[in-house]
């Protein structure tokens, strides 16, 4: 790849920050490839709506190259900072309202329609997005992200141990909630 | 023994060896097992992690999709959002070079410095000004005759006129006014004529002026006339 190339050497987040606030387009290029996908997932969780995701996701970069910088190293990394960013925004739009799907939205769908249930994925988007912050989070992050719980903890500004309990609280709310969505709807099909 | 008969502190870690197994997709061992056998909370609290794991799998699946459908458009537009308040600085990260910032002042200071010299020798090649000695110092009866500038401008230094040099040619039908003056020796040394600069008076002498005002010969005057 052309790209790793020319900077053989991984450049931490902070520095390729500095970069970019220097005006190196690479350098935003490179934070963009490593956080959009991540932020734009963890919006698309915790708000249930790809519209409101894609929203977030492009805001936070729009906002990383403001005239005045919100992003203070000595305050923390980057990843936590972005995701903090998408965290705030994502409430935000949670305030603000339900927003209008895209039309193609049901094509992405159906890319992996044979996969999976689409109702179960509803009923289970509509669960996590009713979750309070501290169990939705941890959901989000550690069992949609994949995250570690080190790496979850370090982003949530918690303790690992926390992290794991609220998580292990977090998917029996979950399972309880489902189950009852699950029976309300056998109920219904009858 | 179920979990109702056992510690807070066993339940607890019981309950979340089994969501750590649902988790990584993996199968209770066998003490967990004999436990899901005798504790019917626990057995149900499995199937239901089992179930939830799947389902997260799903909205992962849906999600990751998601997000690759409109990836290339959505860093297409905040790419070109970068390029309108960087104004499309060149993309180049492999020499990383550090200047510092006040080499970049004195290339600055350099190059201006360069700029208004070079301008002063261009300026004084393209209007050659006579040296501050040679400017016509009008006699209180100063006299001045109007000529008309020969095709030959030689005739003028003909008669005991010395041309001046580095001074622009008279042209066609320029007219040209011949001024009694006295003038400085250092003066007329600088405009070919050889006097002795340290002889402290003023020398009169007639000098041709074209219409530029600038002098194009001189000649001493001849004090008899």
């Amino acid at each position: 790849m052309q790209y790793v190339a020319r900077m053989p050497t991984i450049r931490s987040d902070e520095e390729l920050y500095r970069l970019m606030r220097a005006g190196h387009r690479d350098a935003f290029a490179e934070l963009y490839n490593r956080h959009e996908q991540p932020l734009y997932r963890y919006a698309l969780h915790a708000s249930g709506s790809s519209a409101v995701a894609e929203e977030v996701a492009h805001e936070i970069f729009v906002q990383l190259m403001a005239p005045i910088a919100g992003f203070n190293e000595s305050r923390g990394g980057l990843q936590g900072y972005l995701f903090g960013m998408a965290r705030n925004l994502v409430r935000v739009a949670r305030r603000l309202g339900p927003v209008e799907e895209p039309v193609d939205q049901a094509v992405h769908h159906d890319i992996v329609g044979g996969l999976i249930q689409r109702e179960a994925v509803d009923a289970l988007y509509a669960a996590v997005r009713e979750m309070p912050d501290c169990y939705r989070d941890v959901v989000i992050l550690c069992d949609l992200e994949e995250r570690s719980y080190e790496d979850a903890a370090r982003l949530l500004g918690r303790p690992v141990g926390t992290v794991r309990s609220r998580l292990h609280r977090a998917r029996a709310l979950l399972g309880a909630k489902l189950k009852r969505l699950r029976t309300a709807a056998e109920a219904y099909s009858r | 023994m179920r979990c109702s008969e056992q510690t807070a502190a066993r339940t607890a870690a019981i309950i979340a060896a089994l969501v750590e197994c649902a988790r990584q997709g993996q199968e209770p061992d066998a003490q967990l097992r004999d436990h899901m056998g005798v504790c019917p909370a626990c057995a149900e609290r499995w199937q239901t992690e089992r179930q939830l794991a799947a389902e997260l799998r799903g909205m992962r699946l849906v999600a990751a999709s998601a997000a690759m459908a409109t990836r290339e458009t959505r860093r297409a537009a905040v790419l070109a959002e970068f390029d309108r308040k960087f104004n499309a600085q060149p993309p180049s990260l492999a020499p990383n070079r550090w200047i510092p910032k006040w080499t970049t002042a004195l290339a600055v200071a350099a190059a201006l410095v360069f700029a208004v010299l070079a301008g002063n020798a261009v300026g004084s090649r393209r209007h050659p000004q006579p040296p501050p000695a040679t400017r016509i110092r009008a006699l209180p009866t100063g006299q001045s005759i109007l000529y008309e500038a020969s095709m030959d401008a030689s005739e003028i230094s003909g008669d005991d006129f010395i041309a001046v040099p580095y001074t622009p040619p008279l042209a066609q039908g320029e007219l040209v006014r011949v001024i009694r003056a006295e003038l400085y020796p250092e003066a007329l040394t600088s405009m070919g004529i050889d006097v002795d600069p340290s002889s402290g008076s003023n020398i009169p002498a007639e000098i041709v002026v074209g219409e530029d005002g600038l002098p194009r010969a001189v000649r001493i005057a001849d004090e008899s006339q």
